[in-house]
């Protein structure tokens, strides 16, 4: 490369680099978190890591675990029993055997109720292990076949979606060294992990997925390339056999814009659908809806309390849905301050109407939230060391203080009823899975392991 | 005081002497973490961590004059750490082109014009993480091959190896970015090249 070339790449990586300075207050922050002062990761977890060559293998690999029951104790190993399902589909592979015991690391937390859900994790090995488990209080077993989601690591990109304990499909993308396109490998179940069945679609450009099924039948994938020069490529795909074959939606017009960074994807019915956004540069929310399966989309139009519609951007957030009931969460961000509203719906999402915003201090650039139904909503604080939590599907809130902060390194909050949650978190280069039984006030590490 | 002063003293417990790091290290160590995570929030918590690591861990460090690239691999480490982070749940921050600002750089550098700037920058953020990571620290941070191998963790020649491959990737980018888009329909068929799923 000769050297213009290199001062070129200089530039534009300073010009890219520019968008970002040191907080003012920077130094004051590391000596508070240095002297445990501000809500940090808590050095607690830290006596819980594994080894150098554990955490390595450790991004290695993929596993999928149903879970039994919650298992939320000690910090000592707890060990499932083997595998017992065997079964075959058209990729079906029998988990019986291993030998694995291992810790697993959580990628992906979906508990149902308190006792039964669904994870996606990595096993300190370099191959594909599926687990399947009965209910069981710390009873962790094999719900996947080996190599489920091919060359799948800790920079793959995936999505999920679990109707019941039964019926479940995750997408995952993947890149072949030396290869210019990404597979996204579809898989799905029907018999609680027994067996799967795979379908596969390319994508030259996967920055996330999303997906979304209504029914057994009926679902979306919507891909969302990597964004470059403010824009991000939203492309859609839908399958109405369950998984088995995708089509791309195809627009002739009012397509998603490719302006706007997707938080989320939800289909109310076959019909039915919005896609929320992150859209600093519009005066609007950035929540589209479409009335024809995807194929057109527009623009929701929603009231904005006075207050925000200056100096401030909205975030939107996708709607969760009980009945006709319904609401969805917005940011609206200002200089200093984030505010949080919900806005509701009784009619199915055809009307939406706001409630009061709070001032909630929660990142800018992505809630970390959870609704268990149209009424229950958690929102993660800033730091990990508040909720913000409302029953009444955000017509009032309350903050809960976290008696020992969680740190701001959440990755996911998924919330069962208002007194049950759980928590994902990113800690030292790996993930921990956290739970509470008292409504977000104290949380306990979730040792999974499986054998 | 030069750098060797000042780390020894850190060694001893002065936490005084974080500020005369700071002012060395800490704004070009939250932009290379923004480059690595492309995210403000991921960026701003890998550097404070990284700052509390060194705060941490300095007394380990054998040879004070070797403090840059030790405190970049922190910075690294974090930065990936939150990366990961960032790909399941925040989104990547940008600037639309229209929104570029070229008062960053020299006369001379500014001369480039915005839109090989932007081909540049959507090219960099197309590498993998690996290449990625290497054209950063190469490029932006600044670091000889053998403080790279150090910050990174990985022999002198991979990072050579490495850093050869990233340029080629690089190149390839840009060209493949500056090729006419192939016509299609509504402008999607030529991101996905197979319509339909097969079992």
């Amino acid at each position: 490369m000769i050297m213009t070339e290199e001062r070129k790449i200089k530039a534009a990586l300073k010009v890219e680099a520019s968008q970002i300075r040191l907080p003012s207050d920077f130094l004051e922050r590391v000596n508070r978190q240095a002297d445990g002062v501000a809500p940090v990761r808590p050095s607690l977890w830290s006596r819980l890591r594994l080894g150098p060559k554990v955490e390595l293998a450790a991004a290695c690999l993929l596993l999928i675990g149903l879970v039994g029951l919650a298992a939320v104790r000690n910090l000592n190993h707890m060990q499932a029993p083997a595998g017992s399902d065997n079964g075959s589909g058209p990729h079906g592979v029998a988990s019986k055997d291993p030998t694995i015991d291992s810790q697993v690391h959580v990628q992906f937390v979906k508990m149902l109720t308190e006792k039964t859900g669904w994870l996606l994790g990595q096993v300190a090995e370099n191959k594909g292990v599926v687990l399947n488990s009965e209910a069981g209080d710390s009873q962790w077993s094999k719900a996947s076949p080996e190599q489920l989601l091919p060359d799948f690591n800790a920079d793959s990109t995936f999505s999920e979606h679990f109707l019941d304990d039964k019926i479940g499909w995750i997408a995952a993308s993947s890149r072949k060294q030396g290869a210019s396109t990404d597979t996204i490998t579809i898989a799905r179940t029907t018999d609680a992990g027994r067996t799967w069945a795979k379908a596969t679609l390319s994508s030259s450009d996967t920055g996330k997925l999303f997906l979304q099924f209504t029914d057994p039948q009926h679902g979306w994938l919507l891909i969302a390339s990597t964004p470059s020069a403010g824009l991000m490529q939203k492309t859609l795909y839908v399958t109405k056999n369950g998984g088995a074959t995708w089509n791309p939606v195809v627009s002739q017009d009012k397509a998603l814009p490719a302006s706007g960074f997707v938080t989320g994807m939800q289909f109310r019915d076959s019909m039915v659908g919005w896609v929320s956004m992150l859209y600093r540069d519009t005066a609007d929310i950035p929540l589209y809806r479409t009335q024809d399966g995807g194929i057109t989309w527009q623009l929701e139009k929603l009231p904005i309390p006075p207050t925000y519609q200056k100096n401030h951007y909205a975030n939107a957030y996708p709607p969760s849905f009980d009945g006709k009931r319904g609401m969805f969460l917005v940011q609206f961000v200002g200089a200093d301050k984030v505010f949080l509203a919900a806005y509701q719906t009784a009619d199915g999402g055809t009307s939406w109407k706001s409630t009061t915003p709070i001032a909630a201090q929660t990142p800018r650039s992505g809630l970390i939230s959870s609704i268990s139904n149209a009424l229950n909503i958690w929102v993660m604080g800033e730091n990990g060391d508040k909720l913000f939590v409302s029953n009444d599907a955000g017509q009032t809130w309350n903050t809960v203080t976290i008696s020992s902060p969680v740190g701001s390194s959440v990755i996911e909050l998924n919330v069962v009823s208002d007194k049950v949650g759980w928590l994902l978190r990113s800690s030292d280069g790996h993930t921990e899975l956290l739970r509470t039984n008292d409504s977000g006030h104290s949380w306990v590490l979730v040792n999974v392991a499986v054998k | 005081l030069n750098e060797i002063d000042v780390v020894r003293r850190l060694q001893a417990g002065d936490r005084s002497a974080l500020s005369l790091v700071s002012s060395t290290y800490a704004e070009a160590a939250i932009r290379t973490a923004f480059l690595i995570t492309r995210n403000r929030a991921a960026a701003e918590d890998a550097v404070q961590d990284a700052f509390v690591q060194v705060i941490r861990s300095v007394s380990t460090l054998r040879d004070p004059a070797s403090f840059r690239p030790w405190f970049y691999r922190i910075v690294v480490n974090a930065s990936k750490r939150l990366a990961r982070n960032s790909n399941r749940s925040l989104p990547f921050d940008f600037t639309t082109h229209d929104q570029i600002d070229l008062s960053a750089l020299s006369p001379d550098e500014a001369a480039i014009g915005t839109e090989e700037i932007d081909s540049l920058r959507l090219a960099v953020a197309e590498l993998n993480a690996a290449h990625r990571e290497v054209i950063i620290l190469r490029y932006y941070t600044g670091l000889p091959e053998e403080e790279m191998a150090v910050a990174l963790g990985v022999p002198i020649g991979t990072i050579k190896s490495r850093l050869h491959r990233a340029r080629e990737a690089l190149h390839e980018r840009l060209e493949s970015n500056t090729k006419p888009p192939i016509p299609a329909g509504d402008g999607r068929a030529d991101r996905m090249q197979e319509p339909e799923g097969v079992e």
